[in-house]
């Protein structure tokens, strides 16, 4: 009995490391796949990989994608898009936050659809862009 | 001692949990999101952009903040403390008053007197607070002037009251909208938005950067039809306030009169300005400068820059189309048209 | 005597009717899961209790069986209250992670905790991977961080719970 528990405890340690090394592989990985701050310009709906339609995030809209998936309801309102009902199982495509920021991403699995918030060509971005008028 | 362990288990399960959903609720909550909203507000069309964490609820205060400043500053509801304050002559004055009185007297003080918040009864009589437009007696806009002259504001530091000279009725309308912009600002801090623009109908005040890092572009509106800009400013952290005749102006006999005033005169100031732009990190002096450059013209209005260049810059825009701007904010001045650079 | 280690002791029908339980004991953990939700938005995130019957057999019955065991209940689940998406992410998953454990235990390196810990993790990356070889898009990859963490999270429970459950089997049944 005596040796399964030191063996036991060896195993233990083991745990310990390798629990530990999975947490700093997460973490580390974590800043390289945050999203940007800048808020985007428009919102790139991809179905089954491939392009769908673009919301521009300036006007308010709802969009609808009906597929032999399934239906899902976009909007896109005061800069931010989000699902706001979906036919999917899980739901999770609905129940996740609104997205506004380059990068940000809603998916919904089951109907292979993916909302990708993208920001315009760093190109058209110049300086020329206004951001108000003083008068 | 299955027992024993159970109760390690379930505590290390326990703690597992907690770190577990903490870690996960981290990594993917606490985002930064964006939030606008646009309101009406001192007779104008207000719009304030913020992005931070609860860029919503911080964004939604300032626009609550600004409407209730609205109805405390007005001259002409009864419910406020400056009619309060024009009716008896007197008042206690609240930490928005106080404020804005220090804050007119010293830009009064600062300008020789061409800010004066004392100007109402000027104002009044030529209609631009009320709408109905006529030309003044000279007589009349005489004795208004002198009385000007001898207007005084009194603030007691200790007990907060505010005392008016006989006669003397304010307005601050002048100083208003900087003032809001100041409050908005405040509370922007307070909730830790690092990133906004807010634009209180035509007072714009960039907050930090934008959200990716570069500068706000403020575009300064040009008086002309010929064009749209007089230049773009790049900025951060700073208020750009515009002062002009243009916004405001009646015609009577063929002669035009616009609304910002000279106190030395009582007539609209003919100092050879059409725009004036101020850019400083107060907004509230920034609002009461740009009609005081206004009145001043481009000379005084240099002197008092080179006595104040910490405190702000301008851009001046004259009746012949020269385009000055202060040394200050070369950097951040761009055009399209030639301007000459005021040195200290 | 129906959980001892050496199958040579169990005739087919012995090891139908064992397995039989087992999918079955599987099928409601994972009918639980899917009617409780986690207030989590992520897809992918869950607690992963099926796994607790996996793991657990691993220590004690032929691997094969356990096997065989995990693709039925993946397969059954998927008919009864999944779809066929559900399928396909389920047994990507449940099979890498399978024989991440596996080998895990021949290794003898690790507790349940540990092997558990692998097969979670791995788990959610399977599925990750295969998610976005059918949307075709690298974007989910922005979910792996979260995924890892639920991942350890869960197969940390899951082998805690697992540990307990072996001690007592190895206690109350084996020495019969």
């Amino acid at each position: 009995m005596s040796s399964h528990q030191k063996s036991a405890s060896k195993l233990l340690k083991n745990d310990i490391v390798l629990l530990a090394i999975l947490v700093v592989v997460a973490l580390i990985l974590f800043p390289m796949v945050a999203h940007s701050k800048k808020p985007g310009a428009y919102a790139l709906v991809e179905l089954d990989g491939a392009e769908y339609a673009t919301l521009s995030l300036g006007n308010d809209t709802s969009l609808t994608v009906t597929t032999d998936q399934g239906t899902n309801t976009i909007v896109v309102r005061n800069h931010e898009v989000s699902v706001e009902s979906a036919n999917c199982p899980d739901l999770i495509c609905v129940n996740h936050a609104s997205i506004s920021l380059t990068g940000e991403v809603i998916v919904c699995l089951p109907h292979k659809l993916v909302i990708t918030i993208k920001s315009d060509n760093p190109a058209k971005e110049s300086e020329g862009s206004i951001d108000a008028v003083a008068e | 001692m299955i027992r024993k362990n159970i109760k390690y288990y379930a505590l290390a399960a326990l703690v597992i949990i907690t770190v577990g959903v903490a870690l996960c609720l981290r990594l993917w909550g606490g985002t930064e999101t964006t939030y606008e909203t646009s309101f009406f507000a001192m007779d104008t069309y207000m719009s304030v952009k913020g992005t931070g964490k609860n860029a919503q609820g911080a964004v939604e205060a300032v626009r609550d903040a600004v409407i209730g400043l609205d109805g405390d500053l007005s001259v002409t509801d009864s419910k406020s403390l400056v009619y309060e304050l024009n009716e008896n002559g007197s008042c206690t004055a609240d930490s928005d008053m106080e404020y804005l009185i220090d804050k007119s007297l010293f830009a009064r003080d600062m300008t020789g007197g061409a800010f004066n918040i004392c100007i109402y009864p000027i104002m009044r009589e030529w209609g631009f607070t009320t709408g109905e437009f006529k030309v003044p007696e000279a007589s009349v806009l005489s004795a208004l002037c002198n009385e000007l002259a001898s207007s005084e504001v009194t603030l007691n530091t200790q007990d907060k009251s505010v005392r008016l000279s006989d006669g003397t009725m304010i307005d601050f309308g002048g100083i208003a909208k900087g003032y809001a912009t100041k409050v908005a600002v405040d509370i922007l801090n307070g909730k830790h938005i690092k990133s906004a623009l807010i634009n209180l109908g035509g007072n714009v005040y960039a907050l930090g950067q934008k959200p990716d890092g570069s500068l706000w572009n403020v575009a300064v509106k040009s008086p002309d039809d010929s064009m749209k800009y007089l230049g773009v400013l790049s900025i951060s952290d700073k208020a750009v306030i515009t002062s002009g005749g243009y916004e405001r102006y009646f015609e009577e006999g063929g002669v035009t009169y616009h609304h910002i005033i000279d106190p030395a005169t009582g007539y609209p100031a003919d100092s050879g300005a059409k725009s004036v732009t101020v850019v400083s990190s107060d907004p509230t002096l920034a609002d009461a400068l740009s009609t005081a450059i206004f009145v001043m013209g481009r000379d005084k209005a240099t002197t008092l820059w080179r006595k104040n260049s910490s405190l702000f810059d301008f851009i001046y825009f004259d009746n012949s189309g020269n385009l000055y701007i202060t040394e200050g904010i070369k950097d951040e001045f761009s055009s399209e048209i030639s301007f000459e650079i005021i040195e200290k | 005597m129906l959980l001892q280690n050496n199958g040579n002791k169990k005739t087919p029908a012995i090891l139908v009717a064992q397995s039989g339980v087992l999918i079955a004991l599987a099928l409601v953990f994972s009918y639980v899961e899917h009617i409780i939700p986690i207030p989590i938005p992520v897809p992918g995130v869950k607690l992963g209790l099926a796994n607790l019957v996996t793991l657990t057999g691993l220590f004690f019955l032929n691997p094969l069986q356990v096997f065989i065991i995990l693709v039925s209940r993946i397969l059954l689940a998927g008919f009864m209250f999944g779809n066929l998406s559900t399928i396909i992410y389920s047994l990507a998953g449940g099979i890498i992670s399978f024989l991440l454990m596996y080998g895990a235990t021949k290794l003898k390196a690790f507790s349940p905790l540990g092997i558990s810990l692998l097969g979670g993790v791995f788990h959610n990356l399977a599925q990750l991977a295969v998610a976005c070889l059918i949307l075709k898009s690298t974007t989910l990859l922005a979910y792996l961080p979260v995924l890892m963490i639920s991942g350890i999270t869960a197969g940390a429970l899951i082998g805690i719970v697992s540990k307990t459950v072996s001690a007592y089997v190895n206690r109350r049944i084996i020495p019969d």
